[in-house]
């Protein structure tokens, strides 16, 4: 979409949204953890996105990706968008009956998870500010 | 960090014979005339888009996990946030005095 275009023409917003988004999927399952300490059985779960968007964004040296296409700008963007959160479970020894939640590793996880959503608005809303400054601001008549 | 504060930039302004007279080292190594103004001001501009730059690449880094340091990102952002709405107010404050300039009867 042309909007999309004239606002959002680097990969930070999407690189952003995507992140609020497994930050929000991560505290599901982490409360879903901390739900379940007593379940025997029970494995906690948990998904690293921080890795995955670093595997994904190749941050490091040159952009080893080519472009098919003439008119791509660098890495190819639908990498970023098909971006999928990898649950996997905890390897962490079981208890007796089987549940290997371990409570305060979970609630150090939780607040971590939390620090990190509001870094992350936080880090958007600004942004947002600068962009409607640049529309809004008018010279004096 | 390059130094973009108000006060170099005015000194430089001033050309060399103004940063011969206060004594300090001469920032323009030109012979005549040391860097226009038209110079400097599109080097300012470059400045702010760079503080833009280098804030992009702290949010992506942040958001891979490679900074430890949050409070590194927040500056980085504030910082080009700060240069630019001052950009724009500079531009306002010339647009306000062209437009003043034009009102004048002849």
């Amino acid at each position: 979409m042309l909007l999309d275009r004239l606002l959002f023409f680097d990969r930070v917003p999407s690189v952003l949204t995507k992140a609020l988004n497994f930050a929000s999927k991560r505290n599901l399952l982490i409360s879903s953890n901390i739900a379940n300490v007593e379940t025997p059985g029970y494995k906690a779960s948990d998904v690293d996105f921080r890795s995955q968007l670093n595997q994904v964004l190749d941050l490091e040296g040159e952009m080893k990706l080519t472009s098919t296409n003439q008119s791509h700008l660098g890495p190819s963007r639908q990498a970023l968008e098909d971006l999928e959160p990898e649950v996997f479970e905890e390897v962490d020894a079981a208890k007796s009956n089987g549940n290997n939640v371990d409570i305060d590793k979970e609630m150090g996880k939780l607040a971590e998870n939390q620090i990190i959503y509001n870094t992350m608005v936080q880090l958007m809303v600004k942004r947002g500010s600068t962009v409607r400054a640049a529309i809004t601001e008018l010279p004096q008549q | 960090m390059k130094d973009i504060t108000l006060q170099t930039n005015l000194k430089g302004l001033q050309g060399p014979s103004g940063l011969r007279k206060t004594g300090l080292p001469n920032a323009a190594d030109k012979v005549e005339g040391g860097p226009s103004f038209a110079e400097n001001l599109a080097e300012s501009l470059k400045k702010v888009n760079d503080l833009q730059k280098q804030a992009d690449v702290a949010i992506e880094e942040f958001a891979a996990g490679k900074t430890n340091n949050i409070h590194e990102t927040m500056l980085a952002v504030s910082k080009a946030d700060l240069a630019f709405r001052l950009t724009m107010q500079v531009r306002n404050k010339i647009v306000e005095a062209y437009q003043e300039v034009m009102r004048m009867q002849v």
